[in-house]
């Protein structure tokens, strides 16, 4: 009898894994029903449109290019929200860390006469300093006066932001450029190209560098583990004499610091100056793909490669015909919405792990 | 408003008012919570439905109430079949519940909790006055006294069951769910509850008595049926059977209800505690001047209706709580000022009362939950890198020696039931080879089993020269399992036994309602020196 309790315990388990794949495919399935809905709706040739969505990414190595440039920086910002958010701190500030991260590479990177083994290496770890800066503050703020971290990250957001823009635009600016921008960057601190591609660079190695740091980080070493513990119950972590609030504040760090040479590798990989003048939403991607993945980094390609695909369809669609980029976003978020939607199909689920106890309720009680 | 429909006036005292045939209930986890239980219940019977903790008694008092759905069964409410969807509709049946946990809004008064979700109304607004007179009816006529005005967080533990008590009848109920309604009494206040429910069985009610202490049982019930791990083990008359009889049935086997164990062997202090006061955040003295000595391979156990400050007293000790004023000493070593790892660096384990929150992560791996004090030690890790298979053979080691039910040391501790959960508690803190173990409430809310080799281990860690303070409101474990005993009552120590074999519940319920108070000469003995 305890054996075929066992077993349907084990079951309970493969059951919820199953379910967890499947709430993922339906949710693609109905976002994808209620995309072609829209296309139907807005454009002329709505199956030719629909393709584009689909497979639209594929048709030629430009595009299949695109989509690994546009993965690249969600790699970084996705591993450092995970990291975080491991650790229970609904710390939203990898924007400004990942803008922060930028501005400070930027100071470096036009500094003349540096070997680019020293130099890129040089701009990288500013950029992380600057983002472990940014992501630091809400940790501290946190742990030392109680304030909510949301709320502190929310605001240094905009701290980060416009303090960079006024780096930038102030002793940073190249009059000689035309339009708002920094000075150039000098040659040596440009990322080389990978694959004699331009647009998929050196960044792309140290994202999944990060990835598979994040990973080992959390699973593997005993501050993963203070990290993890005080995430799942902080009271329980302070209950077993560990260090709650440097776990806090270092976890804060790190994925600052993660964000922030993810600003410096998106900047020096793809332009030839510093040119954002906003937010350049990588931050709130990391947020999302964080969700996506339960937090664990392990996930983190896989949905980062979706993401980008979805965004790179989101060009080819606008490129080619007259539908709005704007669709693309409702159609991101009505995917995100399903697979978060934790209850999405639960009444399916329900029934048939009630099935599989009973069965092996039944073969019990033969025994 | 609760339409009433009245449906048990027509049967008579003594026939099956109700019964649920083929009830199975399973849980989104996959628990089997109820499987294939039939239950009936006799008009103006106190029945009682008995079975450790995780045998089911609550999930099918729940499906009673119509708080959960069953997948399988049916339920024959006065010989129809009737559809229970929800508490509304059990009300409406004459079926009233009485949780563990008091459903009580304690900001108002007695009456306006009485009537709260069917309130009286003159107009658009609250007739306050028929609420109390409403309240002063039933009460009258049940012979149950409560004040209407008073506030309910003024009242006692005991007065606030009476209250829920009234609140049903007032209902309408005519069939009583109680679920474990002595857990939280003292010895007195049991007395006066089962006068009050015999009352009500005169009056032709019907009392379900949900319980695990056989004494009550045999004290109060009519009939018993015994559940066990979901499942349906009998109905039996009570006064056939005896109390091993019902702790075999509850049980599957013969249980020591009492544990064996030496004389102890004290010897030199390892906890002297001086002095110690504590003020909550409301300003609260919770703490008033305690002070007492605690030796090495001796169990001091501390008894108290909860909240008399024990929780305090605990959390001050582990480190938990800032000390305020006042001193201890650990082997001559003050923890004033320590932080929590170098406390349990001392030799200091905990087990906290509250489990769920304190004690396990429910969401990490037993495993995670078995390391979560010692990981960072030199056997764990190197250089900040885990030894994952140090920790995983440990960890099974320890599953092995505390017979922890589960699927694989990864499991999540969540998957395991209550008494499964506290084994793992206890393996990490007993298998940290504690000098001095501050067990509070140790054996609270899980089976027979898991208790008994729990206390079993604590009289072991004892013999081995471990310090011990046990805190439970069982007064039955507490006056087994400790040498001496203390009663604290309102912050303070009010009585000292250096014999707790010398001492009964009798005589601790008296301390611990402060009916009566030791002189400080009197507990002299509670400083060893």
């Amino acid at each position: 009898m305890g054996n075929a309790v066992k077993k349907s315990k084990d079951m309970t388990k493969t059951i919820e894994r199953r379910f967890s794949f499947l709430r993922t495919l339906f949710a693609v399935l109905i976002a994808l029903a209620i995309a072609f809905v829209l296309i139907a709706t807005v454009s002329e040739k709505p199956l030719q449109d629909f393709i584009t969505l689909l497979v639209g990414p594929l048709k030629n190595t430009s595009r299949m290019a695109t989509i690994v440039s546009k993965a690249i920086p969600l790699l970084f910002t996705g591993t450092a929200v995970c990291l975080v958010y491991s650790c229970g701190q609904i710390n939203i500030a990898a924007e400004g860390a990942f803008f922060g991260g930028a501005v400070a590479a930027t100071c470096v990177a036009i500094l003349p006469g540096i070997p680019p083994v020293i130099h890129i290496p040089l701009c990288a770890i500013a950029g992380g300093l600057a983002g472990a800066a940014v992501m630091g503050i809400p940790g501290i703020l946190r742990v030392r006066y109680n304030v909510v971290t949301i709320v502190a990250a929310l605001m240094i957001n905009y701290v980060a932001l416009y303090l960079g823009l006024y780096i930038i635009l102030n002793p940073l600016r190249d009059p000689s450029a035309g339009f708002e921008a920094s000075f150039l960057f000098s040659e040596s601190a440009l990322l080389p190209g990978l694959f004699g591609n331009q647009r998929i660079h050196l960044g792309l190695l140290v994202g999944l560098a990060a990835v598979v740091l994040g990973y080992w980080l959390l699973n593997h070493t005993a501050f993963g583990l203070q990290m993890r513990t005080v995430g799942e119950n902080e009271k329980f972590a302070t209950y077993s004499g560990m260090p709650v609030g440097k776990t806090i504040v270092f976890t804060s760090l790190i994925s600052g610091f993660v964000a922030g040479v993810g600003g410096t590798m998106e900047t020096l990989g793809n332009y030839q100056r510093f040119v954002y003048s906003g937010f350049t939403n990588h931050g709130w991607d990391g947020v999302m793909l964080a969700v996506l993945c339960h937090n664990d980094p392990k996930y983190i390609p896989v949905a980062v490669l979706f993401l980008a695909y979805i965004k790179t369809s989101a060009d080819a669609l606008n490129f080619s015909s007259k539908i709005p980029p704007e669709i693309i976003s409702v159609i991101q978020a009505v995917i995100i919405i399903f697979v978060a939607a934790e209850r999405f199909l639960a009444g399916w689920e329900h029934r048939s792990i009630v099935k599989h106890s009973k069965d092996a309720m039944s073969k019990g009680g033969a025994e | 408003m609760i339409e009433r429909r009245n449906v048990f006036d027509g049967v008579a005292i003594g026939e099956d008012m109700l019964s649920m045939e083929h009830i199975t209930k399973i849980y989104d986890n996959g628990f089997v919570a109820n499987k294939d239980v039939n239950f009936s219940v006799r008009k103006g019977e106190i029945h009682g439905l008995v079975g450790e903790n995780g045998a089911g008694k609550t999930t099918l008092m729940k499906v009673l109430f119509g708080q959960e759905i069953p997948e399988e069964g049916r339920i024959l409410i006065a010989g129809q079949p009737s559809k229970v969807q929800s508490p509304l509709d059990a009300l409406a049946y004459g079926i009233g519940m009485v949780h563990q946990h008091f459903m009580l809004v304690n900001s108002l008064t007695v009456a306006e909790n009485m009537v709260l979700g069917d309130e009286p109304v003159k107009g658009m607004l609250f007739d306050r006055a028929k609420a109390r007179q409403m309240t002063a009816e039933v009460a009258k006529q049940y012979e149950l006294d409560v004040d209407p005005d008073a506030l309910v967080s003024d009242l006692s533990v005991g007065y606030k069951q009476r209250v829920e008590i009234l609140k049903m009848l007032l209902r309408g109920a005519k069939l009583l769910l109680l679920d474990e309604p002595t857990a939280v009494l003292t010895p007195q206040e049991t007395k006066e509850l089962f006068v009050q429910l015999k009352k009500l069985r005169e009056k032709g009610f019907s009392i379900v008595f949900i319980s695990h202490k056989l004494g009550e049982i045999k004290e109060i019930c009519d009939r018993i049926t015994v559940l066990r791990l979901g499942r349906y083990e009998g109905t039996v008359d009570v006064k056939d059977v005896s109390e091993a009889d019902i702790s075999r049935m509850m049980v599957g086997r013969d249980v020591f209800l009492n544990i064996k164990k030496e004389k102890a062997q004290p010897k030199e202090t390892v906890l002297q505690v001086r002095g110690l006061n504590f003020y909550n955040k409301l300003g609260i003295h919770t703490l008033k001047d305690v002070s007492f000595d605690l030796r090495k391979g001796e169990i001091l156990g501390v008894a108290g209706v909860e909240g008399n400050g024990q929780s305090e007293l605990s959390d001050m000790l582990a480190g938990l709580l800032t000390i305020q004023s006042g001193e201890v000493s650990i082997c001559g070593e003050s923890i004033r000022s320590k932080k929590i790892r170098e406390i349990r660096e001392m030799g200091v384990s905990l087990v906290h009362e509250d489990r769920m929150t304190y004690g396990v992560s429910r969401t990490q791996s037993i495993k995670e939950n078995i390391v979560s004090d010692r990981y960072y030690k030199k056997n764990y890790n190197s250089h900040g890198v885990l030894g994952l298979k140090k920790i995983l053979s440990d960890t099974q080691a320890l599953i092995k020696e505390y017979l922890i039910k589960c699927d694989s040391p990864e499991s999540e501790v969540r998957t395991l039931s209550g008494g499964n959960m506290q084994k793992v508690v206890a393996a990490r803190e007993f298998s940290a080879a504690p000098k001095l173990l501050l067990a509070s409430h140790p054996t609270r809310g899980i089976d027979v089993g898991a208790a008994e080799m729990i206390r079993k281990k604590i009289v072991a860690l004892r013999d081995e020269g471990t310090a011990t303070l046990l805190f439970s409101a069982d007064l039955t474990e507490l006056l087994s399992v400790s040498d001496s005993i203390f009663v604290m009552c309102e912050g303070r120590i009010v009585a000292y036994f250096p014999d707790a074999s010398a001492v009964d519940e009798q005589v601790l319920g008296e301390y611990m309602l402060g009916l009566k108070t030791m002189s400080k000469e009197e507990m002299g003995g509670v400083l060893h020196g």
